[in-house]
Order: C-alpha cells, then sequence, then structure tokens
C-alpha cells in the first residue's frame, strides 16, 4: 500500500498544479454554481480556504488545458462548456499599487486604474485565446480558428478601433499588439513609481474601463476566433483586497472598487465579470458605480456564489451539501495516491461512503459520557452537592450506573430546582425524568453535561468518527483536509497502515478511534497555531485563546447547566457600528476562517450578530462545538480587552447587555 | 573618503541603537543637518489616531512611552523638535518621501541614511528617491548592529505586497527568479513563492552566514518552515555574509544575468542583505519587492549596540554607494 499521505498536500486555490487539479477537483459544488458558468456577471463570496478559488480556477485556460490532456472536457453540462476564460488578481497584478498613495487628482487615478485594468484583462484574454486556440481537442469545443492570418487580422482589427484613442496605431499583428499592451503597462508601472508624476500620453489615452474588453470580445467573434456561442469570461479575483488591506486608505479603496463596478454596471452582453472575493470584501452598502449615482443591485447587476451559504453552516449537523462535498474530495484524494483503483468507487469496495468505512461511526453522547467513566466507578462523573436530600442522591447515584449522561443532567436540574428554593419529589422509579418535561430542556444540555463529566474525570474531550470529523470541520474544507492528514500522519505512525492489506480490494479503515482523537487534536493545535501565520493573526490568535478559555471557565462554572449557547458571544449591530475597529477585526477574523458570524434577532429583540471560535479550535480549547440557545451578550469593550489579552471573568458583571435569563431556552434551537 | 558635512535621514526610535550613527558623525563634527522620522505604530491607514475609542495594538502603549523618553533624552542633548517628523508607520509613502524631498532642498549634497531602526516600507522608497536624484553628490547608508535581539520582533503582519514603488509584475515574463532572504519571521513567504501556471520559477534562498549561533538558527527554521513550498534545488541555501553588500548584489546579479531576468525579492533577512536588495530592485525595472510588513514592532525589538571585541568601538557599518557623483553599484558587468 502507498505510504504516502493522501492529505499532505493542503493546496490552498491557485498553488494546485493544473494536471492535479484535474484528479483533485471536485464537481459537487458545480451543481449550486451554476451562476458561474452562464450569462451574467457573478460575485464569487467564501472565506479563506473554502475552496472558492478552486472553483474560480475551473475558468482557467491552463485548467482546461489539464482536462484535455487526459482527453477530457470541463466537468460542465455541455450548454455550459462553451467559455474562454480571463483575469488577474488584484495583489498580483499591480492594480493594488494604484491605491498605496494618496492622488491629487483622485478621479483621474481612478480612470488610470480602470485604464490599467483594461490593458491587463486584454493582455490575458488575447494570451488564453492563442493557449486554448493551439489545442486541437479545446478549439473543436470551443468552436475556434486561431491561424496566424486571422490572428493579425483580428489584432489589427482590435488596435484600430475608437475605444484605444489611438494609443496601439500602428499595430500590424499579434505580437505587435501584445507588446505594445505590455509597453502600456510597464508605462502605468513607471508612472504609479513616480507617484502621480503621470506622463501625458498616458492621460490622453485613457481607455474606459471594460469597454476595449467588450470590443476585443465581439472581434474574436467577428473573426470567427470563437463561435457566436463563446461566451467571455473576465476573473478579477482578490477583490477585497481594495479595502481590507490596511495600507490602502480605506476611502481610496471604495473609489477603485467603484471602477470594477463600473465596468459590471454596464452589463455588457459580450463580457461576463467573475469577481472573486472574501465576504467583508462584498458589502452591499458599499457597491458604488464610479461617475455616477448607481449602486450596484444584486440580481439586476450581477449574481452571487456564496461558497458559505451553498455549504451552509448549519447549528446543529454538518449541512448535506458540505457531507457531499467532502465526501467527493476524500476518495478522490485515496485515489489520487492509489489507494484506490482509477475508476472504481470507494463503494466498489467497501459499503457506505469514502468517509464513513475509513473514520467509522462516532459514538452517540451518551456512549462518549460512558466512555469517559469507565466501568469502574459509574458515578465519579457526578459531583452532589453533600447537602441535598439522601433520597436524590441515592436516585442520582442508581441512575448513574446505567445512564451516567442522563444522571449528570438530573443534577444540574436538581441543582437549578434548589437553587430558587423548590424541593422536588424524587422519583420513585429511574425510568422517570422529570427534566425531560420538556423534551427539548435535557436534550439541549447534553453536550454541555458531556463536557462536565470530562472535566470531572479529568479526561479531555475525544472525538473520532465521521460525524465528529464533519462537525469539526464547520462546512470548511481545508480544515476537513487538515483533519484527515493529522489522522492519516497518527495512524501511519502507529503502524496502522502496515496492517492494511496492499491490495486495493481490501478494505481501508476503520482508523482506530484513539489514533483518530490524537490526529483531531494534532489538527486542533496545528489550526490555532495557524492563526498566527495568516495577515494580522497574532491578535487574532490572542484574542481567540483569552475567548475560549474565558468561555471555557464560564461553561464549567456553570453547575445548572442553565446556558448552553454560552460558547459564542454576540453584539448588537448597534454596537458594532458604534466601535468600528472591533466590527474590523471581528469581519477579519470571520473573513479568516477563525470565527463563524451569523445575524440573529436575539432575546431582546435587537438586531445581532452572533460569532463562534472555529469548530476546529474546540478540541484545543474543550468546548462544545454544537451551537445552542442563545450565546452570551457582550458589549465591544470586551472584545477589545480580548484583543488586548487582558483576562474576561464572564460571571463578573462588566456592565454587559441585559441578557434575559429567563427566557434563554427555546425549543428547536 | 574625505571627510564631508553629511545631512542624516534616520530614525527617533525607541532601540539603544538609534542614535549611534548621528553621534558618530556629531562627534567627527561632520553632521551637518538631520531629518529624523520618529514613527507611530496604527492599525491601518485610517485608524492611524492616538488609541483611545480603539483597541491599541499589542505594543502601542509601550512604544509611545518609550518614543516619549528618547525624544526628551534627544531634547536634553541638544537635539531640534524641528528636526522630528511624527509619521505612522502605515502612512503612504508620498508623505515621508515628500518630506525627504523637502528635507534635501536645503540640506546639502551629501546624505547618510540610516536604516538602523528604519521600517523596511520606509527605507526602501526613500533609497529610491534619493539613488534616483541626480542633486545628491555622495549617498552612504548606516546601520548599526544591536547588541541582542528582542524574543519577538514584531506582530500581525499585513498581507505580503509589494513595497512601496517595488512593484513589478509584468504579464510576459514567464521566466522568474525568487530570491529570499532568509529571517526570523516568515510570514508571508509562502506568498512570495506562488506561481501562475506556465512560469518557470527558480527560487534562491540567502543564508545570511557568518552570524551568531541563535541568528543562524532562527534562519534555519526560517528555511524550514517554508521547505514544503521550495522546489528541490532551492532547499540549500546560498551563504551570504550579512554584512557584505556589495557580495549580496553581485549574487542578485548572478541569478538574474544582470538583472535581464525578472525577479520577485524577499527581504526578510537582516538590513544589509534587503539594503542589497534594494539597490538592485532599483535599477532593475524588471525587479519587484515582496513584504508582509507588521503592524506593530516590539519597542524592544532589540537592546544595546553590539561592540566591536577588537576595537572597543561600536558597530557601526557605512556603506557608501554614491562618492563624488559616481555611483558605486551597477548591473553592468562593465562597472
Amino acid at each position: 500500500m502507498s505510504t504516502v499521505n493522501p492529505f499532505e498536500e493542503l493546496y490552498v486555490g491557485e498553488m494546485i498544479p493544473p494536471h492535479e487539479f484535474v484528479d483533485l477537483f471536485s464537481s459537487v459544488l458545480l451543481a449550486h454554481s451554476r451562476p458561474l458558468f452562464q450569462q451574467g456577471n457573478v460575485v464569487v463570496k467564501g472565506v479563506y480556504g473554502s475552496g472558492k478559488t478552486m472553483l474560480l480556477s475551473l475558468l482557467k485556460p491552463e485548467v482546461r488545458l489539464a482536462y484535455a490532456a487526459r482527453g477530457e472536457q470541463l466537468p460542465l453540462p455541455p450548454e455550459l462548456n462553451k467559455f474562454v476564460g480571463a483575469g488577474i488578481s488584484i495583489g498580483r497584478s499591480g492594480a493594488l499599487e494604484f491605491g498605496r498613495y494618496r492622488h491629487a487628482d483622485e478621479d483621474l487615478a481612478c480612470e488610470l486604474f480602470g485604464d490599467f485594468l483594461n490593458y491587463r484583462l486584454a493582455d490575458d484574454l488575447l494570451s488564453s485565446v492563442a493557449k486554448l486556440g493551439g489545442n486541437e481537442l479545446v478549439a473543436t469545443s470551443l468552436g475556434m480558428s486561431t491561424d496566424r492570418r486571422r490572428l493579425d487580422s483580428l489584432a489589427r482589427a482590435i488596435a484600430g478601433h475608437r475605444c484605444w484613442l489611438g494609443y496601439l496605431d500602428g499595430v500590424r499583428s499579434l505580437p505587435d499588439l501584445h507588446a505594445r499592451v505590455d509597453a502600456r503597462i510597464r508605462l502605468h508601472q513607471a508612472s504609479l513609481r513616480a507617484r502621480g508624476a503621470h506622463p501625458d500620453d498616458l492621460i490622453s489615452t485613457t481607455t474606459s474601463v471594460g469597454e476595449p474588453l467588450a470590443v476585443i470580445a465581439e472581434a474574436l467573434a467577428e473573426f470567427d476566433v470563437i463561435d457566436e456561442q463563446t461566451r467571455v469570461y473576465l476573473r478579477i479575483d482578490e477583490y477585497d483586497k481594495l479595502t481590507t488591506l490596511s495600507q490602502v486608505p480605506s476611502q481610496l479603496g471604495l473609489a477603485l472598487r467603484s471602477v470594477i463596478n463600473a465596468a459590471i454596471s454596464v452589463r455588457d452582453p459580450r463580457v461576463f465579470y467573475r469577481i472573486g472575493t472574501r465576504p467583508y470584501g462584498w458589502r452591499e452598502s458599499a457597491l458604488s458605480v464610479f461617475r455616477s449615482t448607481d449602486t450596484l443591485m444584486q440580481d439586476r447587476d450581477y449574481a452571487v456564489v456564496d461558497i458559505d451559504q451553498i455549504l451552509g453552516r448549519s447549528e446543529y449537523r454538518p449541512s448535506p451539501v458540505f457531507e457531499q462535498f467532502a465526501g467527493d474530495v476524500f476518495e478522490r484524494r485515496l485515489k489520487w495516491c492509489g489507494l484506490i483503483a482509477e475508476g472504481s468507487s470507494f463503494s466498489d469496495v467497501q459499503v457506505g461512503s469514502a468517509i464513513e468505512r475509513v473514520l467509522g461511526r462516532t459514538p452517540s453522547t451518551a456512549e462518549k459520557a460512558a466512555g469517559y467513566i469507565g466501568p469502574a466507578s459509574t458515578t465519579r462523573g457526578l459531583s452532589l452537592e453533600n447537602d441535598w436530600p439522601a433520597d436524590w442522591r441515592e436516585y442520582l447515584f442508581g441512575l448513574a450506573e446505567e445512564q451516567p449522561l442522563d444522571a449528570k443532567i438530573g443534577e444540574a436540574w436538581l441543582r437549578r430546582q434548589v437553587g430558587t428554593g423548590a424541593t422536588p419529589t424524587v422519583p420513585g422509579d429511574l425510568d422517570v425524568r422529570p427534566w425531560t418535561s420538556p423534551s427539548w430542556w435535557a436534550s439541549n444540555r447534553r453536550i454541555l453535561a458531556l463536557v462536565h463529566i470530562a472535566a470531572r474525570t479529568r479526561e479531555r474531550l475525544i472525538w473520532h468518527g465521521s460525524d465528529d470529523v464533519l462537525r469539526l470541520s464547520g462546512d470548511h474544507i481545508l480544515a476537513f483536509l487538515s483533519i484527515c492528514r493529522n489522522i492519516w500522519e497518527v495512524w501511519a505512525r502507529s503502524g496502522g497502515l502496515e496492517d492494511a492489506a496492499d491490495n486495493e480490494r481490501r478494505a481501508i479503515g476503520p482508523v482506530p478511534p484513539l489514533v483518530q482523537s490524537v490526529g483531531i487534536n494534532t489538527a486542533s493545535d496545528s489550526w490555532f497555531k495557524r492563526i498566527a501565520k495568516m495577515p494580522r493573526g497574532d491578535t487574532r490568535q490572542l484574542f481567540i485563546s483569552e475567548l475560549a478559555t474565558a468561555l471555557k471557565r464560564s461553561l464549567m462554572a456553570d453547575g445548572t447547566l442553565s446556558h448552553p449557547g454560552y460558547n459564542g458571544i454576540s453584539l448588537t449591530l448597534l454596537e458594532l457600528s458604534n466601535g468600528p475597529d472591533v466590527r474590523q477585526f471581528l469581519d477579519d477574523a470571520a473573513d479568516w476562517g477563525d470565527l463563524i458570524e451569523k445575524d440573529h434577532t436575539g432575546m431582546d429583540r435587537a438586531q445581532r450578530r452572533k460569532y463562534y471560535i472555529a469548530p476546529l479550535l474546540s478540541p484545543k480549547f474543550q468546548l462544545p462545538v454544537e451551537r445552542r440557545q442563545e450565546p452570551r451578550y457582550v458589549a465591544v469593550d470586551t472584545v477589545r480587552r480580548l484583543m488586548r489579552g487582558l483576562p474576561v471573568d464572564f460571571d463578573v458583571v462588566m456592565g454587559e447587555p441585559n441578557q434575559l435569563p429567563l427566557f434563554e431556552d427555546r425549543e428547536g434551537e | 573618503m574625505e571627510p564631508r558635512e553629511w545631512a542624516l535621514v534616520g530614525c527617533l526610535g525607541t532601540e539603544g541603537r538609534w542614535s549611534t550613527a548621528g553621534r558618530i558623525l556629531s562627534d567627527a563634527g561632520q553632521l551637518a543637518d538631520y531629518l529624523l522620522f520618529e514613527i507611530h505604530d496604527a492599525p491601518s491607514i485610517d485608524e492611524a489616531r492616538p488609541y483611545g475609542e480603539r483597541a491599541p495594538l499589542r505594543y502601542e502603549e509601550l512604544q509611545e512611552r518609550m518614543l516619549t523618553v528618547s525624544r526628551k533624552r534627544f531634547i536634553a542633548c541638544g537635539g531640534s523638535e524641528d528636526g522630528v517628523s511624527r509619521q505612522w508607520l502605515l502612512e503612504t509613502d508620498d508623505v515621508f518621501v515628500d518630506r525627504v524631498a523637502q528635507f534635501l532642498k536645503s540640506a546639502g549634497r551629501s546624505i547618510v541614511l540610516d536604516i538602523s531602526c528604519m521600517p523596511k516600507r520606509y527605507f526602501f522608497p526613500i533609497l529610491r528617491t534619493l539613488l534616483e536624484d541626480a542633486g545628491i553628490e555622495d549617498l552612504a547608508v548606516a546601520y548599526t548592529a544591536p547588541a541582542s535581539y528582542g524574543s519577538v520582533l514584531s506582530v500581525d503582519p499585513d498581507e505580503c505586497v509589494s513595497l512601496p514603488r517595488f512593484d513589478n509584475q509584468s504579464a510576459h515574463d514567464r521566466d522568474r527568479v525568487v530570491v529570499v532572504a532568509a529571517g526570523f519571521e516568515p510570514h508571508g513567504v509562502v506568498e512570495l513563492l506562488k506561481r501562475d501556471p506556465g512560469e518557470t520559477v527558480a527560487v534562491h534562498v540567502m543564508l545570511p552566514f557568518p552570524a551568531s549561533s541563535s541568528s543562524v538558527r532562527k534562519s534555519w527554521e526560517f528555511i524550514r518552515s517554508i521547505e514544503a513550498h521550495l522546489p528541490a534545488e532551492a532547499k540549500e541555501p546560498i551563504r551570504v555574509d550579512p554584512l557584505d553588500v556589495p557580495g549580496a548584489f553581485e549574487m542578485l546579479k548572478a541569478v538574474t544575468r544582470d538583472g535581464t531576468v525578472h525577479a520577485t525579492l524577499g527581504p526578510y533577512g537582516p538590513k544589509t542583505l534587503s539594503l542589497a536588495m534594494c539597490i538592485f530592485a532599483t535599477q532593475s525595472d524588471r525587479t519587484g519587492v515582496l513584504y508582509s510588513q507588521p503592524m506593530s514592532y516590539n519597542p524592544r525589538y532589540s537592546s544595546g549596540v553590539a561592540i566591536d571585541s577588537a576595537t572597543g568601538l561600536k558597530k557601526c557599518h557605512l556603506y557608501p554607494l554614491r562618492l563624488s557623483g559616481r555611483d558605486l553599484y551597477s548591473l553592468s558587468s562593465d562597472a
């Protein structure tokens, strides 16, 4: 059997070589992102590591050529397959340089920015056409003709169009055109380095954003370089960098973005834009259009493919789409390493999905509780007060022998009753459990009770099985792959791989639970360390550490299990708007995948946003993953304190917003 | 080098070495004028205001206190606040480069740029401006080595983007060279190593050597942290004496065929190697420089000044770049 770890390479988007892309790309998301391959402009949103860039990569000519090298088409229905893609990344194309200094004439700077984008995209579009046309299979499928005479005629026609204001006059061939375009780009770069001393010939020949690209697209069809059904998609990735980079004045960043928005707003049927951005880089409240009072409107000007929404970060369980996505990625990785024969499916060899067979079933909460306690002393998970009635103590000890988890919940319920001065009657039968009415009260507390049992028995929370792995992934494919990598590594180190047959017909796995648990804890530690390796990550790491510690402390101090939802925090939108530094910090953390955030209406009827640490961090901090009930309400000053690494005691009143304790339980949450 | 009267551009900082070059010039009677930047951290250009209604950055409070102490001592020693320019770390380069331009109008034609405590996002565009100013007859760069470094140098590096005025991404250069100087903190280096499909990228790692054992250890840790992203041929680094700026410049020339090959440089190592990269990138219009700018520097980035055990003198190095109008570094092999 191959000893290579199938999950060793955690590619992030564009770093994946095209020939490996063909093997590793999962088409599960394609069914949910059809607008990306249809007419119209599309904005693709997703946090770091969500799969956004992989999806956009499907538009790149190199990827199509990689499929063609295998004799395959792109994994799309035929009617969506006919397109030519070109594009740039804001950060890597030089476009960002326009935002690095304050311009004396900001409008002129915006116009020059638009011109720069035109030339950059034009250059890439022409290169893409040449690349694709040079491959017979691709050329046939796209109806392309790229003989030299045709391309030179095309170049002359393009260059002669008035949209270039004469800058490309004299171009005789495609190589001429490329050279002239490259010279223009270098002229911009030299002008930017000089910080504002723009040459007159640059200013006098500034093109209008988007127009030349539409001209090129039209010419491609007119000269039969591509046929009329072939669409032209122009990709602008890292749109968010114009406003999230700390070194770009935000006003200037917004102005430059408005130039891109202007190209989108035209809704030119000859070209379609594909904008890649992290979520907070695309705010509906900041979509102004350059030299217009208009703003972009979703559905009218663009459609949205929101990876995070597609993957649906559910409160309780991984979304079905993510399960399918992760399962497909998992199986592809195993095939890539030869652990499954090419052309076969995992289910040919083993029953069930690949993840289920390799990782096995996740035990129930009750089974986990029994595991922490062990057979020797069934009551060691309980912490009963000495002054509780003897009959209640006897009842709970008796229940703990069979159902330790239920006994723990019962303990919490009784503590709560006693705390209010009530003296409930002890049930006469172990099968009678007064805390199960209403039923959701107990079910909402099962996870928290488990955490208490683990703490009481001085055991680390155990995670293993397909459900746990998917839950800890938090609908985040990079997190999922990180977990798998670490589990595989531990498995290999423990000699487990040696036991599996060197024969693809023999079942792989299941990986022993203890191996998985060790791998998951390692993955959690690595995920935490990773935070500081991301941009502006040191403060985020400190914040996460302090927040998680404070939440854990508070949850453990809650012997009545009153607030199972207090593994997260919530702030009102008003508070956030009054604390822009906090808002930006939390937005950043969500964009980088360190926090999960969601809008909600609080018990106080206020519009709020709630935040939870990334699920994969839960093992490290021994926090429950499930997000139930109302999170803890906090103020911006508390967040500032956590950002500075100052301890916060949630159980000491610090002027926090009034959280109504009597109504924290709601059925079904 | 015959005696001159120098105008100094440097930083008033929190480290002990910020004033060494200035003092040496002053004691020798060769300091004619000075412009010192007092640089304050800020979370972004827009948040460039004292913390009061926002969370301070990690070191802001300590930095404010230490800068105040430095400033008071400077004045007590006869320094003038007129020569001090307060700026934000993330200020756009046009602002502080413009300040230098104003200073040059009356500063004479012999300039020393002290980069000892100057952030790279400052010294790169400033040095570029000085090198491109034909009116400067003599130009030298000073660097004072510290006695020791702090355990944490900086926090919260921003995304890896070009240093101001050093962007040069070309659409057509499919052959590219990447040179990374190994340093203490590899923030964003992986971004530097990304390549587009179809690009042929040759990667070289500069290992500052000889150096102190702790520095060498940290450099190797740097290399190990990016090893998975390095091609096989780059895993054996090129050893470069960190004080040998001409040697580092020649190395850059060699791997880029005298600047004819498009290059991306990552100045993560010692300031002196960064100096070589700055000189090179200024002369080569095919070279860009990428870096992850920290949001906040540890005011105790370093302590003390290194002393040469043989002479007892402070280790303040002066690198002439132009003398009597003649540039000493050139991409041309005939130079």
